[in-house]
């Protein structure tokens, strides 16, 4: 046992049911223990596993991306993970290319700047980030401006449902 | 931790050592705070669409027909199918009517629903929203035809 060379053995607990027992008080003549030990062990291996899954769903993760505060994405189920690409947020009818403000007569230009600098980006497409509430009017702008920097696909952020 | 060993000659040679788990538990605890804090708990997801109108097309996909989704005011949506051979007037030209000024979304997946059993081969989708679509109507719709297995959206700008 784990109590017989550690420094739980000397601190044994005497029982105190055992003390005030009226039928065989037991307290004062024979030393009934009882033992307060831990055992640690399954402990540890709770511990170990719980941060084995962590660090998995860690690697696992997808692209992390900076929703704004003022921004609640729409739901749906049928969509797909979220992937590498340009970032383009809108936010309080301001623009954001990956958490840059630019004007909207700029949007294009910064855009084709972003798409020509990464192959992989064209590849993935730009990645739109609105309001549930947003009108259409202020969401075409980006559509328009990815258009002419030579996105072919986009992908409009949302939670999926599950 | 404890554990015990004898020799092979006879004379007992205690081998009893205790591992000190409590350092390990702190390590183990502190990586789940850590991990727990930093990870990231909502679950993002993106809506694959490309520009219906106007975009230069790099590939050549061949398309059997496809459905022009135009989002109206007062939550009308109006489903036009073209170059669908064999398809009756009760699904070529449909408007389904907005119910308090919102999308009938019960409606409309009920028409998707009817069209994509019937035309399993069309995949093409045109969304055409109004300036004053909300993003989120725009989302559902989409939703609903790619749950119904038309998944090659296009959406218009303005």
């Amino acid at each position: 046992m784990i109590t017989n060379a550690s420094p739980l053995k000397r601190s044994m607990l005497g029982s105190a049911l055992a003390g005030t027992s009226r039928i065989r008080p037991s307290g004062s003549r024979a030393r009934r223990t009882m033992v307060a030990g831990l055992m640690l062990t399954s402990l540890v291996d709770a511990f170990s596993i719980l941060v084995i899954f962590l660090i998995m769903s860690h690697s696992t993760n997808q692209e992390v991306l900076n929703v704004g505060d003022k921004i609640q994405l729409p739901q749906a189920r049928e969509s797909q993970f979220i992937q590498e690409g340009v970032v383009v947020r809108v936010e309080g009818g301001r623009y954001f290319v990956d958490d840059k403000p630019v004007a909207l007569s700029t949007l294009a230009a910064s855009l084709k700047s972003h798409n020509d600098g990464a192959i992989a980006a064209k590849k993935e497409g730009l990645i739109i980030i609105a309001d549930r509430q947003l009108d259409y009017a202020d969401l075409s702008p980006v559509i328009l401006a990815g258009s002419n920097a030579g996105f072919i696909k986009y992908k409009f952020a949302v939670i999926r449902d599950e | 931790m404890h554990f015990s060993g004898k020799s092979g000659s006879g004379r007992k040679k205690q081998m009893n050592f205790e591992l000190n788990l409590i350092p390990f538990i702190d390590v183990l605890s502190t990586c789940i705070c850590f991990l727990l804090m930093t990870a990231v708990f909502i679950n993002l997801g993106s809506f694959h669409v490309s520009q219906a109108v106007g975009s230069e097309k790099q590939e050549k996909v061949e398309v059997k027909g496809s459905v022009t989704v135009s989002m109206g005011g007062q939550g009308d949506v109006r489903f036009e199918v073209k170059d669908v051979k064999g398809i009756g007037q009760d699904l070529k030209l449909v408007t389904v009517r907005g119910n308090g000024g919102k999308i009938n979304f019960d409606k409309t997946e009920e028409w998707i629903k009817s069209f994509a059993s019937r035309f399993a081969d069309v995949k093409t989708v045109l969304l055409m929203p109004n300036p004053t679509s909300k993003y989120d109507d725009m989302i559902q719709l989409m939703a609903q035809f790619k749950k119904n297995q038309l998944d090659q959206i296009g959406v218009a700008p303005l």
